[in-house]
């Protein structure tokens, strides 16, 4: 099924340039977005978020109002607002704020060299800044024709997948703390912390910022660098395992989750929704699939679409994303370690996409460079389409106890929707 | 015995001075006052204006003894605060309001201090009859007071029938000197427990209540439903204290209270909550009631004595406290033109200060803080059902301790919904809402008088006690000198002291009080906020979600039903009970439309065959 996932460009209502998705793949192509559902949504994003399968009128009656959460509470990781339309408990319907968050960072990318832009591409959200650089020098290196080698490629799948794993370890410790499971939780959060030691030894920053380079990377860790990270995240892969069967026995932990903020296959696709999101509502749909270096990949897919299924796939992804750093560092030790310099071979001008699968869903990238520079940017980002998931997913059948669960299993960030 | 008389005139004097609004709810006032000192003087001096015999067996008369006394004095309170009230509320209302309120008064005055059935009934009629025309003062409230008159004629039917098996029994219709039989006392507890609005006959008050103008939901609240407890307390004195009666009196009390409680906590309308805030606290009196006459059928004179006093004292806690909400409620509800309690907020700010205290003053008692009345009534009924243990039938124990169990549930719930009718209306967060000017200096006044009362009756409660001829449970004991203990037994079980609770409250307030007097400290206001920004005006906490998560848990018992209609959404609630009636309803019509179209429809030969069966039915019966 067709996604869209952003406007590129607008001439008229019947001819936009179309950011899509299908079968895990992203192309432009020319068409009317209004026919699409999340129309509204991609074209007033730097608004107020709705559902954009639901009615746009706030639910009004008798003793309903408005529970504002945010934008400055805890509870509430960065500056955003969770406007919540209740009578008490049942929450009826959702609509998010984003954009206390807007810094305008892809308009600022307008104009600047491909380094600063680069620089400020993993600035629009600190825990996905691999994703981000990623997707935008894969936009770069496409609109400048540049070829990345295959040991490039596999250090930033590995970069990536390193990502993946705490953003998910990450999501997975939230949702034990907001359940209470407290043992649980300062295990996980153990973990995490493993995991940012292992990114610091990887690419000699905590959060893998400046790693990625146009054409490259800016970091080659050696040979015993490498091997270290291995047995690493082996380790930390199998701690995992051991402690997500054992919350799995939890009946406080699972009931919290199981049937919370239910999306089906069919809205979540419509909305434009992307990543282990998704994949929970039972789509096979993940971009590394038609990546060479990513050909033994296992994607993991759930059922349910409720944040216990959201919950599994992503404790399932860090299991696969340690095998899959395992098998890369293995062939790491026998590749040709070549590394291109950034050398344009048209002139510093073109067009180009790019994307990745970040941790939460396709961020992808469209630039449009000249004289070096970015002339014109287009990113559309995971957490978008997230929140508008939460909106649709959250009404009529949930109540406010299920918010933490809900907000916290589709992976979102305010930074990353709002850029 | 002349203020007796001085009270009568007054009252007809102020019926019929109607041209002058005001002078003429100010003649009540001077009858209520006449009515106080009569209580008063009944209190020391019982005194009978002797008989008026019409025939054989029927004689009139008037009188006060020690009982009625108790309830005149807590009456003419209630009377006073709501005529004086009524100076200024009842402008906006027609001439007839104040005829239809004095002659309500006479009606209850006569009921008072009625000696025989007919004078009773006399009395009660009038009462109930211009109850009904006063409800019907509101416009469009046709519906219910109807409802209230069609249970107000039940009320009397059953009270025609008592009094029946009265005269039959002892070819007299006096009340002293006469003994009642199981039938009387049956039939004037049916009658008298409608009144009162006990579960299952309380559908009428909300209603009556709701429509009503407020003086008047005050009136039918308060002072009416007094006369259903008076009547209680009058019939058992007839017919003696049976064990029967006593569990029967605690089942329904105990539901009543619960049920009152329950739905209190749900209500949405501004003047639904305190109704149902009323079938509770009736069903505290006839549980407290029920536990007495248990207590006395077993001769335990002493925990029958201390119940008959809590069912006193709760009673003078429920009639002036719900006075006083009534009153601070319809001040607000007129001043602002609103009905529900969500859109009441910010009485404090937009209504004024005098009205949004006495709200809060009545919700503190009703929530039992000390040393309000309501706090010393409360604690006298659970000092009362502790000693059920007392009783030697195990039927009678059992039924007090799951009574027990339900008073202290309702107990309980009836701080819940205080909280939300007080915290939303009198201190909630205003609507920036501009009050319509209204005459207020005898509202305020007559709320002032009964905050007053009820903070002094608390702290003074043993000087209550001591006034309803109690004075064997006021005790010194620990430096609390005599007679500022109230003890609920002998020997001693449980103790309180109001007195010694406020005094000490007193001390250590005054020093805080004067050091923040002294600091003088510049007081900075800002607007409420959430999520370091201001609260706009449809992000404040709804009074429904306040009791949403309740109305959810008792669904069942609720009947909740969220309801979707577009963009629209709303919890319905609903008394279960209101089923039951629109079921009969519906029989009866049906049954009506079978019987016109067969027996009455038109035809010769069927009225021949219908009045034929009458006539034999009626052979058979006077048989």
């Amino acid at each position: 099924m067709k996604k869209l996932l952003g406007v590129y460009h607008t001439n008229s209502d019947s001819e936009e340039s179309l950011m899509i998705q299908e079968d895990g793949k992203i192309h432009i192509e020319f068409g009317n977005s209004k026919l699409f559902k999340n129309s509204t949504l991609i074209h007033e994003r730097d608004k107020v978020i709705r559902d954009p399968l639901g009615d746009d009128n706030d639910v009004t009656g008798e003793g309903v109002f408005d529970f504002r959460y945010g934008p400055v509470t805890a509870g509430v990781g960065k500056a955003g607002v969770y406007h919540l339309f209740t009578y008490g408990e049942r929450i009826l319907r959702v609509k998010i704020d984003p954009s206390y968050n807007r810094r305008e960072v892809d308009k600022r990318m307008e104009g600047k060299s491909i380094e600063e832009s680069l620089n400020l591409a993993q600035n629009i959200c600190g825990n996905f800044c691999v994703s981000h650089s990623l997707a935008f020098s894969r936009a770069v290196e496409e609109a400048l024709e540049i070829e990345v080698s295959n040991h490039v490629k596999i250090l930033r799948a590995v970069a990536l997948e390193l990502e993946r794993m705490y953003n998910h370890m990450y999501v997975i410790s939230r949702l034990a703390a907001a359940a209470a499971q407290l043992v649980l939780t300062s295990h996980l959060q153990g973990l995490f912390e493993d995991l940012l030691v292992v990114n610091e030894k990887f690419s000699g920053s905590r959060f893998l910022r400046n790693f990625i380079d146009i054409s490259g990377v800016k970091f080659i860790p050696t040979i015993d660098v490498l091997k270290d990270v291995s047995e690493n995240v082996q380790k930390i892969s199998t701690n995992f395992s051991k402690l997500f069967e054992q919350s799995l026995a939890s009946r406080n932990y699972i009931d919290r989750l199981h049937s919370t903020a239910v999306l089906d296959a069919k809205s979540a696709q419509e909305i434009g929704l992307t990543g282990p999101s998704l994949r929970a509502c039972n789509v096979l749909e993940d971009l590394r699939k038609g990546e060479e270096v990513y050909s033994s990949l296992r994607i993991v897919t759930d059922e349910e679409g409720d944040s216990l299924s959201r919950m599994e796939v992503r404790a399932h992804e860090i299991i696969e994303s340690a095998k899959f750093i395992v098998e890369s560092v293995q062939k790491l030790e026998i590749e040709d370690r070549n590394v291109n310099e950034f050398l344009p071979s048209n002139d510093g001008r073109g067009e180009g996409l790019g994307a990745c699968e970040s941790p939460s869903g396709s961020v992808v990238y469209h630039v449009d460079i000249e004289g070096g520079k970015v002339k014109k940017l287009y990113v559309s980002t995971p957490s978008l389409f997230g929140f508008a998931a939460i909106t649709h997913s959250m009404c009529e059948n949930n109540i406010f106890t299920d918010f933490p669960f809900a907000v916290e299993s589709y992976g979102v960030n305010f930074a990353d929707a709002a850029r | 015995m002349n203020f007796m008389y001085f009270t009568f005139l007054f009252f007809v004097f102020g019926a019929l001075i109607t041209f002058w609004k005001k002078t003429s709810y100010l003649m009540a006032t001077f009858a209520s006052v006449f009515a106080f000192i009569t209580s008063i003087v009944g209190l020391n001096a019982p005194f009978s204006s002797g008989m008026y015999k019409i025939f054989d067996g029927f004689e009139l008369s008037v009188g006060i003894d020690h009982t009625s006394s108790i309830f005149l004095l807590i009456a003419s309170i209630s009377w006073f605060a709501i005529a004086l009230y009524s100076i200024d509320y009842g402008v906006n209302y027609s001439k007839k309001m104040p005829i239809f309120l004095n002659a309500a008064f006479f009606g209850m005055f006569m009921v008072l201090t009625a000696k025989d059935a007919i004078t009773f009934m006399i009395g009660w009629e009038i009462a109930t009859i211009f109850s009904y025309l006063l409800i019907m003062e509101h416009k469009h409230s046709f519906k219910e007071a109807f409802e209230f008159l069609a249970f107000g004629e039940v009320s009397t039917i059953s009270l025609i029938i008592a009094f029946a098996s009265l005269y039959f029994k002892n070819h007299s219709l006096s009340f002293v000197g006469t003994h009642g039989t199981w039938l009387f006392l049956l039939m004037a507890t049916i009658a008298f427990m409608t009144k009162m609005g006990i579960f299952p006959l309380h559908t009428w008050l909300i209603g009556a209540h709701s429509r009503a103008p407020s003086n008047v939901s005050a009136f039918l609240s308060a002072p009416l439903t007094l006369m259903g407890v008076y009547g209680l307390v009058r019939a058992l004195s007839i017919s003696g204290q049976p064990e029967w009666w006593g569990i029967m009196a605690m089942i329904f009390g105990g539901i009543s209270a619960f049920w009152g409680a329950l739905q209190a906590v749900a209500a949405k309308g501004l003047k639904i909550l305190p109704a149902y805030s009323t079938i509770e606290n009736d069903g505290t009196i006839l549980a407290t009631l029920g536990l007495s006459i248990t207590a006395f059928a077993f001769q335990i004179n002493v925990l029958g004595e201390f119940a008959m006093l809590t069912t006193l004292i709760v009673t003078f806690s429920h009639v002036i406290t719900k006075t006083l909400l009534f009153l601070a409620v319809g001040h607000a509800k007129e001043a602002l033109n609103e009905e529900s309690i969500d859109d009441v907020r910010g009485v404090w700010k937009a209504v004024g200060k005098i009205p949004a205290f006495s709200m809060v003053i009545s919700a503190l008692s009703f929530s039992v803080f000390p040393p309000l009345i309501g706090y010393v009534a409360e604690w006298m009924t659970l000092e009362t059902l502790f000693q059920s243990y007392k009783i030697p039938s195990m039927t009678a124990r059992i039924t007090a301790a799951f009574i027990g169990i339900l008073l202290a549930l309702a107990m309980g719930m009836a701080a819940f919904s205080m909280i939300k009718l007080a915290g939303y209306t009198a201190l909630g967060y205003d609507h920036e809402k501009r009050a319509k000017k209204i005459p207020h200096f005898n509202m305020n006044l007559a709320e002032i008088i009964l905050i007053s009362v009820i903070a002094g009756a608390g702290f003074l409660s043993p000087l209550v006690v001591k006034l309803f001829g109690y004075k064997k449970f006021l005790f010194g004991l620990l430096g609390v000198p005599k007679p500022f203990l109230i003890v609920s037994s002998h020997p001693i079980f449980g103790v309180v002291s109001p007195t010694f609770l406020a005094i000490v409250a007193c001390v250590l307030g005054i020093f805080p009080a004067i050091f923040y007097l002294l600091k003088k400290k510049r007081v900075r206001r800002v607007d409420a906020w959430n999520g370091a920004i201001a609260l706009k005006e449809g992000e404040y906490f709804s009074a429904p979600a306040y009791s949403f998560t309740l109305e959810y848990i008792l669904r069942k018992v609720y009947a909740t039903k969220e309801i979707k209609s577009g963009n629209k959404r709303y919890v319905s609630v609903k008394d279960v009970i209101y089923d039951m009636y629109y079921g009969l309803n519906r029989a009866v019509k049906s049954i009506s439309n079978v019987l016109s179209a067969t027996l009455m429809n038109g035809h010769i030969y069927s009225y021949v065959l219908y009045t034929m069966i009458v006539f034999i039915f009626i052979f058979f019966i006077s048989r």
